[in-house]
């Protein structure tokens, strides 16, 4: 165990990735696997909102940086109530993941599995951080066939990914209180499907592995493959290191695109990719506005969205040019590896634990730039005043 | 240049017998040349026919002259009819008088001059009636997309005659995809252009390079002059109010320019490379051969098309100065386009006029025009092309062990990995083995591959502009600036949307294609980075290959297909996109409610 693996492992954790680059139940005790999910949690949850849960509950207001710093960090709409909303955020994740542990509880133990009660907790955390960090040595493929689970860890992992906003939106519609969710959640909720049902649709046809398996356990496995690269949670009930190429290039795909930006998931984000897809269609029909189920975007958010996806390629392309110079592996496992780091997703083709030292230290970069969003970092490096007729615009979330 | 004719039924009934005389002039030539192995029609039956055409196209030439209303516009539109006529009825009716020849060459000399003349009249024919439809502004894009269609299936029709190969008769996958590897400029290969094709194949192959390059770079100009048109007038005017008689001189000058500089620049290509086969020997002994290699690589490396007749391309020939003095000034003159050159050619003759001015006339000195300016345009299009060549070498050199295969010369190395950068952008010739590079050369490669070269050339890719103004996107985004900027100039919001969507369309086809080509090269194991590559060298139609194509592909018919839709697509697709983006523009005349959404 040297220090630099447990660097890794760390940035790994507080980047929700669950890249590893040795087995963390064999190497970790107890106690060392209990940081690790308690990095986890800090790291999914964003140790912001934990920070000012702290300070809430001494009955202080956050300061205004604070607040605005937290409405960078989880894309809020105007007028929301910080304090209340992390509130309900904690409580919300506590009793989303108790209910995910109790869930597991049952499943590891009628499966037999060694110590359930922590395996079912670290678990469940895990995925409802979308982190993928997992006690067993071949992640889920062991439960590949298991039905409970693959359910379990799928929900949770939406859950997660989908973020709380879209839920707490969502409840509100279903309960009555509001007559239209939000177009942002109307955005991710269809985006999510839409990605997930096509992910799951060519993986199911074109994976060779699957033509030995029976039908209802090939759907199972091309959707849990696709959910876990799509939510950037990184488990695999399939070893990905045998997945055919084009199986790889859909994950990859997935990895790319990633999650919602209100969820604890990473990559460039759904709605990023909407409005790319409303760029093109707009430009299509030379309308010079971008709009989205009959809004309007505003030109400064595309733009934004624009940025966004251009510093995460182009950080990508960096990292998949400075790896192809330190390893000798093949491009695809590199290729795979950079953009699952990248993504926080931590789905690995079997490079991660042959990595050389500098391989290792790209990878934690890729990880940490990956969570605090390629956009953020670019502005942070190139912090300039404001042009005097650009007023500051609080709700500008990117 | 639109003549108007008096009595309009007589142009019709002229159009359509120009018509049927172009198909059978093809038709004798298939006969004569296209070599079925037996002839179906006896030569001089053939030859006669050829003279009979010969006779209507004169006739033609004569009947529209009366029929046009201004004279001197129709000799102006056909100044170089008649030194041809003349030159090649000197030839025809001198061959056996004036100069000594014997009874048999006479003959010879006949044949050729009245099928020299035949061509070039189906070819200006052919071009001139592409030209006018193109600026005829009805449907640019359809007459673009038919022109290539047609040339390509022509191509592949001719690729499949008997004569045109030397082995057995070539497969009609193979014939489509070579005749759409050379229409496109791309320059993959199934089959080996200087050992599996005949002479008459690899002419086939060459005019199909030469018409589409040319035929490229033709619709990009008279685009790009529409489009500024358009941009000028505020994007709402119709088509019909953009062809004021300067633009359609204007593009007639451009596409005389073209023609011009084309042939020029490949004519003093061909004849610098003319030593350099002397280099290996054994390979080109025959002196008429070795013209013919000169002018096939001349032209193919003008056209960036990177059909070379080696099956190894210039690995052979890395040792030859002709190859880094003449081909990568060659591939980089065909890549920075026409609209650059112009501009430069107009520069250099404003700075020679002054100069000479100042030299000779001192009143000049004080009151001077200001000088011409060069334009916004060329100006990134330098700037970038510069970048990309100077970094993708050093990318390439810095950390590639591989450059030169048993010759570690350190001289040779930058070299190579400076022409490895240069042919990426892309043209597709490579002096070294390709699947020997490492992983990140090839990966380096991908990306030049797909940035490709500058508008209005015969270079693929999304273009060197289209990276400049996706950039300055992101810096202007950065920055907190509205504008997007460059060179103190900022460029609208419409042209940072279609920078924007060129780019992404252009990536979501690399990844889709990449994606069929590895479902169905399943069984092949062709590994990630090769079909990455294969498929990024097929979208910016460069050429060059690790390996999954070639004389020695093991590659399905579904993926030759693949392919063949990933070039037409990275050759046909930009422009078209540009022209639907300009032209079908329905400005809305409301505008939906603001809703904030959040990105990122």
């Amino acid at each position: 165990m040297n220090s630099l693996d447990n660097l890794f492992i760390a940035v790994s954790a507080v980047s929700t990735t669950g890249l590893t680059t040795v087995d963390i139940s064999e190497h970790y005790p107890l106690l060392g696997q209990i940081v690790i999910l308690l990095l986890i949690e800090l790291g999914g949850i964003g140790y912001m909102t934990f920070g000012s849960f702290v300070v809430l509950s001494r009955g202080r207001r956050l300061s205004d940086l604070r607040e605005g710093i937290s409405m960078n960090v989880f894309s809020l709409p105007k007028g929301f109530r910080i304090d209340k909303f992390i509130r309900s955020v904690v409580i919300f994740t506590v009793i989303v993941e108790l209910a995910g542990a109790a869930a597991l509880f049952t499943i590891f133990r009628s499966a037999g599995v060694k110590n359930p009660f922590w395996n079912s907790v670290f678990h469940s955390v895990s995925s409802f951080c979308t982190a993928g960090f997992s006690l067993f040595k071949n992640s889920m493929e062991s439960f590949s066939g298991n039905f409970w689970l693959n359910i379990v860890i799928g929900l949770l992992s939406l859950t997660g990914a989908v973020g709380f906003i879209v839920l707490v939106d969502v409840w509100r519609r279903i309960t009555g209180k509001i007559h239209h969710i939000t177009l942002t959640s109307n955005i991710i909720l269809r985006m999510s499907l839409c990605l997930l049902v096509i992910g799951t649709v060519l993986f199911l046809f074109t994976e060779p592995l699957m033509h030995t398996k029976a039908p209802e356990s090939r759907i199972m496995d091309s959707l849990f493959q696709s959910m876990t690269a799509m939510t950037t949670v990184g488990f695999n009930s399939l070893p990905i290191g045998s997945l055919a190429t084009s199986s790889l290039l859909i994950l990859l795909f997935l990895m790319i695109i990633g999650a919602s930006p209100s969820g604890t998931g990473g990559g460039i984000k759904c709605t990023s990719f909407t409005a790319l897809v409303g760029i093109i269609r707009s430009t299509m029909r030379g309308d010079t506005r971008v709009r989205f189920l009959g809004k309007a975007i505003p030109q400064r958010r595309v733009q934004a969205a624009m940025a966004n996806i251009g510093f995460y390629l182009f950080v990508l392309i960096l990292g998949i040019y400075a790896l192809t110079l330190t390893e000798s592996s093949a491009f695809r496992d590199i290729f795979f590896e950079a953009a699952s780091a990248l993504g926080t997703v931590g789905l690995s083709t079997g490079i991660t634990s042959t990595l050389t030292e500098l391989g290792k230290l790209i990878i934690c970069v890729l990880m940490f730039v990956g969570r605090l969003g390629p956009l953020t970092f670019a502005i942070a490096l190139s912090a300039k005043p404001l042009p005097p007729d650009d007023t500051v615009n609080p709700d500008m979330a990117v | 240049m639109r003549l108007v004719y008096k009595n309009n039924r007589l142009e019709r009934v002229l159009i359509a017998v120009n018509a049927l005389a172009a198909g059978m002039v093809a038709a004798t030539f298939v006969i004569l040349f296209g070599g079925f192995k037996e002839p179906l029609l006896p030569n001089f039956v053939s030859y006669s026919l050829q003279v009979v055409l010969l006779c209507v196209f004169v006739v033609e030439k004569i009947i529209r002259l009366s029929n046009a209303v201004s004279k001197k516009d129709f000799f102006r539109a056909n100044w170089f009819e008649i030194p041809l006529l003349l030159i090649l009825g000197v030839a025809a009716i001198g061959a056996g008088r004036w100069f000594a020849l014997t009874k048999a060459e006479a003959v010879e000399v006949r044949h050729f001059a009245v099928g020299v003349y035949l061509i070039l009249q189906v070819v200006t024919k052919l071009c001139r009636t592409s030209v006018n439809l193109a600026a005829s502004g009805k449907s640019p894009t359809q007459t673009l997309i038919a022109s290539f269609l047609v040339l390509i299936i022509s191509g592949a029709g001719l690729l499949m005659l008997p004569r045109a190969s030397t082995g057995e008769n070539l497969k009609f996958v193979d014939a489509l995809f070579t005749a759409t590897s050379a229409t496109c400029v791309t320059g993959l290969i199934v089959k080996d252009t200087g050992r599996d094709f005949s002479l008459m194949g690899q002419v086939v192959i060459l005019t199909l390079i030469q018409l589409g390059g040319l035929g490229i770079v033709i619709f990009g100009a008279v685009f790009a002059l529409l489009l500024g048109q358009a941009l000028s007038l505020r994007e709402s005017a119709a088509m019909k109010d953009l062809l004021s008689a300067r633009t359609l001189s204007r593009i007639g000058n451009m596409i005389a320019f073209i023609f011009v500089g084309t042939v020029f620049i490949e004519a003093i290509g061909a004849v610098s490379l003319f030593g350099m086969w002397n280099d290996v020997p054994g390979r080109v002994n025959d002196i008429h051969q070795q013209w013919f290699y000169s002018i096939f690589h001349s032209v193919s490396a003008f056209c960036n098309a990177g059909f070379s007749m080696f099956g190894k391309s210039f690995v052979e020939y890395n040792r030859s100065w002709q190859v880094y003095l003449v081909v990568c000034p060659l591939i980089i003159l065909g890549g920075l386009g026409f609209g650059v050159l112009y501009d430069l050619v107009n520069i250099a003759a404003d700075r020679i006029k002054r100069f000479f001015k100042k030299l000779f006339h001192k009143q000049y000195r004080i009151s001077m025009e200001t000088p011409k300016r060069i334009r916004l345009q060329s100006k990134i299009v330098l700037s970038v092309s510069a970048v990309l060549i100077v970094l993708g070498m050093l990318a390439i050199l810095l950390f590639e062990r591989y450059v030169s295969q048993g010759n570690p010369a350190k001289h040779n190395d930058i070299l190579g990995a400076l022409f490895q950068s240069i042919t990426a952008r892309t043209a597709g010739f490579n002096t070294v083995d390709i699947p020997n590079l490492s992983e990140s050369s090839k990966f380096v490669l991908i990306l030049l591959m797909f940035i490709g070269g500058s508008p209005g050339s015969t270079a693929g890719g999304i273009k060197t502009v289209t990276l400049a103004v996706v950039i300055m996107t992101a810096v202007a985004a950065l920055r907190k600036r509205h504008e997007v900027e460059m060179f103190k100039r900022s460029v609208r919001v419409v042209v940072v949307g279609r920078a924007v969507t060129v780019t992404l369309l252009f990536a979501a086809v690399l990844f889709s294609a990449a994606l069929a080509l590895s479902i169905t090269e399943n069984s092949n194991g062709f590994t990630m980075s090769e079909i990455m590559f294969e498929t990024a060298s097929a979208l910016g139609t460069v050429g060059l290959s690790t390996g999954v194509t070639g004389p020695l592909t093991t590659l399905t018919d579904a993926g030759k297909l693949i392919i063949i839709a990933v070039m037409l697509i990275g050759r046909l697709g930009p422009l078209t996109l540009l022209a639907a983006l300009t032209f079908n523009i329905k400005p809305a005349r409301y505008n939906y409610p603001d809703e904030a959404v959040i990105v990122g």
